[in-house]
């Protein structure tokens, strides 16, 4: 949304990315808030990101908000029986839940590329992609590590996880605050990109307030 | 139309959610065709559709939208699409201007590319 653009096309835009979003979280209850709150999250990151001159530019950050709505898009593709599962997965339906990443890059492309422009449509097909990547290049769904890592993917990572961690689920009850925080401490290097993540806990103070809201 | 003071928010809220609860304040100016909104506050997930109902029921005929901001602490991508949203009605029925943003706002505004899409004035 750098240049001036005709309003109601810009708002028919945002309408189709919200409505992706709603899609999804409206087939997982748990995933309703949690793409609301991780976007929001991308956006107080990003925020810090820009204001600390990290070297990423405004037109890029602002399209990594957009897209962050989207990172869960694939889950549309994932059976009800595996995404509602309250409970440990097997093997098998793991493997069936991580194809929602590969799976949302070509949903995200196949619906937004002829009303977006093709940077936008790159971010939020990385977004989609390789969220769940990992630093150390043991995550998936390729296995790709470091800076092969798109950035706005790196970035999404650490907002997903951020939420999963101070969230309860299934698995696990809510953490701290503290407590999720010192994780992401401990996987910078591993899970997460070492210096993005380091800019990320700068967040703390700007993300607790946010989730403070939620609660209230 | 004052929904909830600050000082009522700081006096009892507060203390009994021990710690900052998120509150907007939405203050309504009308002056003829001219309408000011003042926030107060947070515009964030949990106060946007507070907003979104004030507006609805209050910018009927109304030519001049000015949002005053000069006292809003934070807005969300929720609160963002609210502006969207009414910039979008007052395009059909006059126009919108937005003032006073702090430098925290200011910053959101550009990096989420609205400085490009509302009159936002310095």
């Amino acid at each position: 949304m750098s240049e001036k653009e005709n309003l109601d096309s810009i708002f028919i835009r945002e309408r189709i990315i919200m409505s992706l979003a709603e899609i999804v979280g409206s087939r997982d209850s748990g995933t309703g808030g949690h793409v609301m709150r991780t976007s929001e999250v991308v956006q107080e990151f990003a925020l810090r990101l820009y204001q600390d001159g990290y070297g990423l530019s405004k037109d890029f950050l602002s399209k990594v908000i957009r897209a962050a709505p989207l990172h869960d898009l694939g889950k549309i593709a994932v059976s009800d029986s595996v995404l509602m599962k309250n409970g440990k997965y097997t093997d098998e339906e793991y493997a069936c839940m991580k194809k929602h990443a590969a799976e949302g890059a070509k949903v995200v492309e196949r619906i937004l590329n002829d009303v977006e422009s093709d940077d936008f449509v790159q971010v939020a097909a990385n977004v989609a992609h390789y969220h769940h990547e990992k630093w150390d290049g043991s995550g998936y769904p390729d296995g790709l590590s470091g800076e092969d890592i798109p950035i706005e993917a790196r970035i999404m990572a650490l907002a997903d996880v951020f939420d999963a961690l101070v969230s309860k689920r299934c698995y696990k009850p809510a953490f701290s605050y503290d407590k999720a925080f010192s994780i992401i401490e401990e996987s910078l290097g591993s899970h997460f990109d070492p210096s993005l993540g380091k800019k990320f806990l700068e967040c703390k103070d700007q993300l607790i307030k946010l989730y403070d809201g939620y609660e209230s | 139309m004052t929904v909830m003071s600050h000082k009522f928010i700081h006096k009892f809220l507060k203390p009994i959610f021990g710690k900052e609860a998120t509150m907007l304040n939405i203050e309504k100016k009308p002056n003829g065709n001219e309408l000011t909104v003042k926030l107060v506050g947070r515009l964030d997930t949990t106060t946007a559709p507070m907003l979104e109902g004030e507006l609805r029921s209050s910018t009927n005929g109304v030519q001049d939208l000015i949002f005053d901001l000069s006292e809003l602490e934070y807005i969300s991508s929720a609160g963002l699409r609210v502006f969207l949203s009414a910039q979008k009605v007052m395009n059909k029925q006059g126009k919108m201007a937005v003032r006073g943003a702090n430098e925290v706002i200011m910053d959101i505004f550009e990096v989420t590319g609205f400085i490009d899409i509302l009159n936002v004035e310095r």
